[in-house]
C-alpha cells in the first residue's frame, strides 16, 4: 500500500486535518442550534440595533458553538469507555466491519491430480471407477462425450496431461480422440503404449481467476459382442494431472 | 476439411486490414491442414503479380469476374441483400457448389451472403462479418463523412446473417449486436497480425506517430488530436509527432512537434522509426486494425476507448474518452518517464492477451468435430423471480449481464417466476438475444402456494420455506421439453428447483451471496436478515448442485474449499466504457443505491457522521435511487430520486462513496464506480471480495476508509488533491477492467458450457 494514504497510519498531516474539519463541524453544529434558539429574541430587537450587533454576535455564537463542541467532545471522551456497542455502531461502524472482510482469500493450489477413484474426481458421463488407486480406472460411455473437471489453478497456462485406455483392448489410436478444455480443442501430444495412451497438452488458461477446467473427452463408443461384458464402452480415464505453468 | 472461400476482396498483398485479415484467416486454415480453395469476385483491381501470390497461397485461385458499375441501391437511398450478388457471380458460384464438394464454405461479407444457399445442408456454412452493415450510411452521415462502401437495413443484414450456420463477428459488441437480430449461432473472431516485437531503429528524440489513410474519419480523429495538442510543449520535451500516409494531409505544414511525413512504402518500416503509436479514432464500428497492427509491431500505443474497443485493453490509457484526451495522454508521455514503461509494459500485455485469444477462438476452425461441438451449443434454462429486463437494480444487472455473456456460449431460456409487464418480452429479448426466449409462470395469485410437496421433492427444512408448487410444476413442465442441457437457479431461496423432475444433469445455482455469511454479519451489527440460513445447511443444499457460481473473490475461495470442483468464479460485469475524466474541478461526490436497509443506513451514517466535516469543501453530494426515500434533506445534499439514466448520472460524477458497513456478496455500485475509473471512497464492507491476493486494489483503486476519520481525510484529500484523484482513478479503471470487464464471465461460462456439452448428441 502507498504510503500516502492515511489507511496505514502515517499521514499524520491529513488524519489531523480530517480531525480539525470534525471539530470545525461539530462546533459549526452547535452554533446553529444556538442561533435557532436565540433567533426570537434577536428577531424581536429594532432592526438598526440588529444590523449592528449582527457581527458581533456571529462571532459570540460560533465561539460558544465552539467552546460548546469541545465541552462536549470532552464529556464523550470522559463517558467513552461505558459507551454501549450500540453507541459505537451509530458513531463509527467501520471500526466494527468484522476483520475477515479485508483479507484475502488464499490462492488456488497451483497443481491437481486425480485417478479414476480419488475422493475428489469431479466429471460426468462416466461409469463407476473400477480398481484401486493409481491403478483404477473408469469407462464412458454412459452419454455422447465424458468430462473430467479440473479444479480451479488460477490464471494463465496449464500443463495438462490425461492417461487413457480405449476398450476392449483395442489399439489406442490418437486420431479418434478430441479433448475439449473449456470448449477449446486441444493439441494433444500422445505416448502410445497399446492399447493406453498418456495425452499431453499446454493449454493457453484463461487471464482471469476463477474457472475451473472442463475437459470434454470425445471418442468412438464401441460394444464387444465377443464379451461378456454387453456395456456398449466409450474411452477409459485412469489419471489426471495439471499444474499452472 | 475441403474449404472454399467466397471473398471480393483479394488476400494479396496485404495492404488493406481487411486483406490482413482474410489473409490470416485462410492461413490459419491451411496451416490445420485443410484445403483452401479461394472463389475471388473480382470487385477490386489485382495486379498479375497478386494473382499469382494467390495462386501460390491457396491450393487453388478462381476469379469471379465482377461489374461495379452495375452496383445501384435498390432500397432508394441504401442497397438491398444481394445488390452486389449479381446474376454471373451466382451462376458461377452456383456452378462450384454443383460441381464441387465442400466441407466449409466460407464467405467474406455480408453482401455475398447469397452464396451460402446455393451450397447443400452438408457443408458448414460460415458468414465472416467484417463489420455491422445496418444503417452503416446513416452513422456515416451522422458523423458528417461521405458514404462509401456497402450498407444496407436491419432487416435485411439480419437476413443475410440467417444464411449461415455460423457467422463471424470481429470483436465482442459486434457480436452481441448480432445475436440480437439474428438466430444464426455468433461467434467472435478477432485479428492479429503475427507477433513481430521489435525494439525502433536508433534515432535522435522521442518519436510518436500516426499512420492512415486519407479518409474522413482519420481526418476527423486526426484534426481532434492535433487541435488539443500542444506541439511546441512536445517539442520543448525532445519529442515529434509524425503523421505518415494519406492521412498526412489533414498534418498541416510542418510546425514545431508536428512532422508529416507522407506515403511510406511499408507501414511496418514506418512503425519502425516510433517510440509511441497513437490512434485517436473516434466512432465507427469494426475492429480498429491500426491498433492490432502497432501493437503487433510491438509499439507502445495509446488512444481512445473506440481504437480500443474489442481487444480487452485495460489501461486508461487505451480508453482515452476522445481525441483531445488522447492528445494529453501523448503530452504526458513524453513528459514522465514512469508514464512511458508502464504504456510499454501495458501495450505488451495487451498484444499478448489479445494474440492468445486469437488463437482461443481460432482452435475450432482445427478440426470439423471441434466446429461441430461450437455450433452445437447447450441450451440452458435459468429460472428467477428476478424482473432482470428491467436492469434498474443490482441483482437485475447482474442477472443481465450474465444472461448476455451466456448467450456468447449457449442457447438461454429464461423461466420469470411471476407475471411479465407488459413489454417485457422485447426488453427481455434485448438480453437474451434471438436465440433464447422469456418463459412466464405466474404463480398463484393468491401467494406462494407451500404445497403440498411432491414425493419427489426431498426438500431441507429452509427449502420447504419456500417452496412454490406452481412454480416447481411449471419448471417442470419447462424441463419435461428435454431440450436443456443445464438449469441455473437464482439465489439459493430458489434451491428447491434442484428437485425438479427431469432437471438435467447439469444443475447449476448462482447463489449472488452466501447467504449463512450475510445473516451471519447482519446479526454482527445487530440487524435482522430477511432469510435466516446456516453455513452447514447452505452448503448441504449447494452440494445438491452439480455446480455453483459465486459472485466475488472470498465466497468463491470459500465454496472451492468445501465443495472441490463445484465454484466457479462468476463475476459482475460492465460493458467497456471510456476512462472518467479526474482531471477536471471535482464538483459531484455520488451515491447510487437501492431502498434497502444497508444503504439505508451506511448512507443515513455518512450524512450524520462524515457530511458535516466536508462542508465547505467545494462539492456537493448526489444520491440516486430510492434510498433518497429515507432520506431528509440536508445542506449540499441533491436527491435525484430514481434515475432513468445511471449511466449519464455516473458520468457527470467526480468522487464516488460506497458507505455501507455490513451486507455481503458483491456491491455492484462498487463495481460500476470501478469499471469507469471513478475515484472512491469505500468501506472494507463495499470492498468485500475485491481481494484475491493477486492485486490489492486498496491505495491503489480505491481509498479505504477504516474508520469515519478516514473517510473524511480520504474525501478530502481526493477532493484537494487531483494527482491522487487521476492516480486513484486509472487503477480503478485498470483494476475494474481486469475483474469486471466485459470479459471477466467468460471464463466460468466457457467452462459451465463445455461441461453441457458432455450431454449434447454427438454433432455429424
Amino acid at each position: 500500500m502507498p504510503l500516502e494514504t492515511p489507511s496505514d497510519g502515517l499521514d499524520l498531516a491529513a488524519m489531523r486535518a480530517a480531525s480539525d474539519a470534525v471539530e470545525v463541524a461539530a462546533a459549526r453544529a452547535r452554533a446553529g442550534v444556538i442561533r435557532d434558539r436565540l433567533e426570537p429574541a434577536l428577531a424581536a430587537m429594532p432592526p438598526p440595533l440588529r444590523q449592528a450587533l449582527d457581527p458581533l454576535l456571529d462571532r459570540l455564537i460560533e465561539e460558544i458553538g465552539r467552546a460548546d463542541a469541545r465541552a462536549e467532545a470532552a464529556r464523550q471522551a470522559a463517558t467513552e469507555a461505558r459507551r454501549s456497542r450500540g453507541d459505537w455502531l451509530r458513531i463509527d461502524p467501520l471500526a466494527h466491519i468484522p476483520e475477515d472482510r479485508a483479507t484475502p482469500p488464499a490462492p488456488p493450489p497451483g497443481r491437481y491430480e486425480a485417478w479414476a477413484d480419488s475422493p475428489d474426481f469431479a466429471g460426468f458421463g462416466w461409469h463407476a471407477a473400477e480398481g484401486k488407486g493409481p491403478g483404477s480406472w473408469r469407462w464412458s460411455g454412459l452419454t455422447a462425450a465424458a468430462s473430467v473437471i479440473v479444479p480451479e489453478l488460477g490464471p494463465g497456462s496449464v500443463a495438462l496431461e490425461l492417461d487413457l485406455e480405449v476398450p476392449w483392448g483395442l489399439p489406442f489410436d490418437p486420431d479418434a480422440v478430441t479433448v475439449l478444455a473449456n470448449g477449446e480443442p486441444l493439441e494433444l501430444l500422445a505416448r502410445i503404449d497399446g492399447s493406453r495412451a498418456t495425452l499431453a497438452a499446454t493449454w493457453d488458461g484463461t487471464g482471469s481467476a476463477g474457472a475451473s477446467i472442463g475437459l470434454v473427452i470425445l471418442a468412438p463408443v464401441l460394444g464387444n459382442p465377443r464379451s461378456s461384458d454387453a456395456r456398449k464402452l466409450g474411452i477409459g480415464f485412469r489419471r489426471v494431472s495439471a499444474a499452472r505453468v | 476439411m475441403r474449404c472454399l472461400v467466397v471473398s471480393p476482396t483479394p488476400t494479396h498483398p496485404q495492404d488493406a486490414g481487411n486483406r490482413g485479415r482474410i489473409h490470416a484467416l485462410l492461413a490459419a486454415l491451411r496451416g490445420f491442414g485443410h484445403r483452401v480453395e479461394l472463389a475471388l469476385v473480382e470487385r477490386e483491381a489485382v495486379a498479375p503479380e497478386a494473382h499469382e501470390a494467390m495462386r501460390a497461397a491457396w491450393d487453388r485461385l478462381i476469379p469471379i469476374p465482377y461489374d461495379r458499375g452495375r452496383e445501384a441501391p435498390s432500397l432508394g437511398d441504401t442497397f438491398a441483400l444481394d445488390d452486389w450478388f449479381p446474376p454471373e457471380v451466382e451462376a458461377a458460384i452456383a456452378g462450384l457448389a454443383a460441381s464441387e464438394t465442400y466441407d466449409l464454405v466460407l464467405v467474406e461479407y455480408v453482401f455475398l451472403s447469397r452464396a451460402l444457399e446455393l451450397f447443400p445442408a452438408s457443408a458448414l456454412k460460415v458468414l465472416d462479418t467484417h463489420d455491422v452493415f445496418a444503417d452503416r450510411h446513416r452513422r456515416l452521415e451522422a458523423l458528417g463523412l461521405p458514404v462509401g462502401f456497402f450498407h444496407t437495413t436491419a432487416e435485411e443484414e439480419a437476413r443475410g446473417l440467417s444464411r449461415a450456420d455460423l457467422v463471424l463477428a470481429i470483436q465482442d459488441d459486434e457480436r452481441r449486436h448480432f445475436e440480437e437480430v439474428t438466430e444464426a449461432r455468433v461467434v467472435t473472431l478477432g485479428h492479429m497480425p503475427a507477433l513481430a516485437p521489435a525494439g525502433p531503429a536508433p534515432h535522435e528524440g522521442m518519436r510518436i506517430g500516426y499512420i492512415g489513410s486519407g479518409n474522413p474519419l482519420n481526418g476527423h480523429a486526426l484534426e481532434g488530436f492535433l487541435g488539443a495538442l500542444d506541439g511546441a510543449a512536445l517539442a520543448r520535451l525532445g519529442a515529434s509527432f509524425r503523421v505518415a500516409g494519406g492521412a498526412s494531409r489533414y498534418a498541416g505544414p510542418a510546425r514545431p512537434g508536428v512532422v508529416p511525413v507522407g506515403g511510406v512504402r511499408d507501414p511496418a518500416d514506418f512503425y519502425g522509426t516510433l517510440d509511441l503509436v497513437v490512434n485517436p479514432h473516434e466512432g465507427g464500428t469494426g475492429l480498429k486494425i491500426k491498433t492490432v497492427e502497432a501493437l503487433a509491431q510491438g509499439r507502445p500505443v495509446i488512444g481512445t476507448a473506440e481504437a480500443f474497443r474489442g481487444l480487452g485493453a485495460r489501461a486508461a490509457f487505451h480508453a482515452a474518452p476522445d481525441a483531445a484526451a488522447t492528445a494529453a495522454l501523448a503530452l504526458r508521455w513524453a513528459r514522465e518517464p514512469r508514464f512511458r514503461r508502464e504504456v510499454a509494459r501495458e501495450s505488451a500485455a495487451l498484444a499478448g492477451r489479445y494474440a492468445r485469444e486469437v488463437r482461443r477462438q481460432l482452435a475450432p476452425f482445427r478440426s470439423r468435430e471441434a466446429l461441430g461441438r461450437l455450433l452445437d451449443r447447450p441450451r440452458a434454462l435459468i429460472v428467477t423471480d428476478i424482473p432482470f429486463w428491467r436492469e434498474a437494480l443490482g441483482n437485475q444487472a447482474r442477472i443481465a449481464a450474465l444472461l448476455r455473456a451466456a448467450r456468447g456460449e449457449m442457447d438461454v431460456d429464461a423461466l420469470f417466476l411471476g407475471e411479465p409487464e407488459p413489454g417485457a418480452e422485447a426488453a427481455a429479448a434485448r438480453v437474451l438475444g434471438r436465440r433464447g426466449r422469456l418463459l412466464a409462470s405466474p404463480g398463484d395469485p393468491a401467494g406462494r402456494a407451500a404445497g403440498p410437496v411432491p414425493p419427489h421433492a426431498r426438500l431441507s427444512a429452509f427449502e420447504r420455506g419456500h417452496f412454490d408448487l406452481p412454480h416447481f410444476e411449471a419448471a417442470e413442465a419447462a424441463l419435461a421439453t428435454g431440450r436443456y442441457a443445464m438449469m441455473i437457479a437464482e439465489y439459493v431461496r430458489l434451491s428447491w428447483l434442484r428437485h425438479a423432475r427431469s432437471a438435467p444433469v447439469l444443475r447449476v445455482l448462482d447463489t449472488h451471496d452466501v447467504m449463512s455469511l450475510r445473516t451471519r454479519n447482519f446479526e454482527h451489527f445487530e440487524r435482522e436478515h430477511f432469510l435466516q440460513l446456516g453455513l452447514m445447511e447452505e452448503l448441504a443444499i449447494l452440494d445438491g448442485f452439480e455446480q455453483v457460481l459465486a459472485i466475488q473473490e472470498t465466497e468463491h475461495a470459500l465454496l472451492r474449499g468445501a465443495l472441490p470442483g463445484k465454484s466457479l468464479l462468476l463475476p459482475h460485469t460492465q460493458p467497456d466504457i471510456p476512462c472518467h475524466d479526474a482531471a477536471r474541478a471535482p464538483r459531484r461526490i455520488v451515491f447510487v443505491g437501492g431502498d434497502s436497509p444497508m444503504n439505508r443506513d451506511g448512507i443515513r451514517w455518512f450524512l450524520d457522521q462524515v457530511w458535516p466535516a466536508l462542508e465547505g469543501a467545494g462539492a456537493a453530494l448526489h444520491v440516486a435511487g430510492r434510498v433518497c426515500d429515507a432520506l431528509d434533506a440536508t445542506p449540499g445534499l441533491v436527491l435525484h430520486g430514481a434515475v432513468d439514466d445511471l449511466p449519464g448520472f455516473l458520468d457527470a460524477a467526480d468522487i464516488g462513496i460506497n458507505p455501507v458497513f455490513y451486507g455481503g456478496g458483491l456491491k455492484i455500485k462498487t463495481v460500476e464506480y470501478l469499471c469507469r475509473g471513478l475515484p472512491a471512497v469505500l468501506t472494507e464492507e463495499a470492498a468485500y471480495g475485491l481481494h484475491d491476493g493477486r492485486e490489492d486494489g486498496r491505495g491503489t483503486a480505491w481509498l479505504v476508509a477504516r474508520s469515519r476519520a478516514e473517510f473524511v481525510a480520504h474525501l478530502r484529500a481526493l477532493i484537494r488533491d487531483a494527482p491522487l484523484r487521476r492516480r486513484i482513478a486509472e487503477g480503478a479503471f485498470r483494476f475494474g477492467r481486469a475483474r469486471f470487464g466485459a470479459a471477466a464471465a467468460d471464463p466460468a461460462l466457457r467452462a459451465l458450457a463445455g461441461l453441457a456439452r458432455t450431454f449434447q448428441p454427438r454433432a455429424a
